[in-house]
């Protein structure tokens, strides 16, 4: 455990555990990403975040 | 910015993060994820925050757990969105609520933390067809940001 980053301005403060583990299989989050494409690749993204597509 | 936050914790994976709500509903876990938007760009991320339900074994963005600490759970999750960016500077994220109200509430976590995230952040938000630079008190239905 330790931690890996502090920003001086914003404090940030994140604790690496090895211990947490994603358990995946996250129905609500794929469905928003599925969502998230769609959106995306309807509307498209402000030019200035094209460049680095 | 010394906005209160609560301490994130992260495993193995840039792309999970979890932290605990603490207030009058008791103690609720958070996760935070972050998604390949892979089939869009390989450098497209979804913001997802939601809560873990013990009893159901799962996770939800829809609960409104109202346990008084929503500025101090949008500076955390602010606090990880600048930790992921920091591990991929690449990275452009997008983040809509499932409802008008919940991107209310991310629109004024985003005016609550806005000289940190203008600093560090492009942040668009999308309203009437088209993206535009953030501008605070207008209502956003999505947001994009990348880093400065």
């Amino acid at each position: 455990m330790g931690k890996v980053s502090t920003s001086k301005k914003f404090k940030v403060d994140i604790i690496v555990d090895k211990s947490i583990k994603d358990r995946g299989n996250d129905p609500a989050a794929e469905e928003k990403a599925r969502r998230a494409v769609a959106f995306l690749k309807k509307h498209g993204v402000p030019k200035s975040f094209e460049k680095r597509k | 910015m010394h906005l209160e936050k609560y301490t994130a914790v992260k495993g193995d994976s840039d792309f999970y993060y979890e932290f605990y709500s603490e207030g009058p509903k008791g103690r609720i876990r958070k996760i935070v994820r972050l998604m390949s938007l892979t089939e869009y760009g390989n450098d497209y991320y979804n913001l997802y925050l939601g809560d873990w339900l013990e009893a159901e074994d799962r996770f939800s963005d829809t609960v409104v757990s109202n346990n008084m600490d929503r500025e101090k759970i949008l500076a955390t999750v602010a606090a990880i969105v600048v930790d992921f960016t920091a591990a991929i500077p690449h990275a452009v994220i997008f983040a809509e609520g499932n409802t008008a109200s919940r991107n209310r509430l991310y629109q004024m976590g985003i005016s609550a933390n806005w000289k940190v995230i203008n600093e560090y952040f492009d942040l668009h938000g999308f309203k009437d067809g088209k993206w535009e630079r953030f501008q605070k008190n207008r209502n956003y239905e999505s947001f994009l940001l990348r880093r400065k």
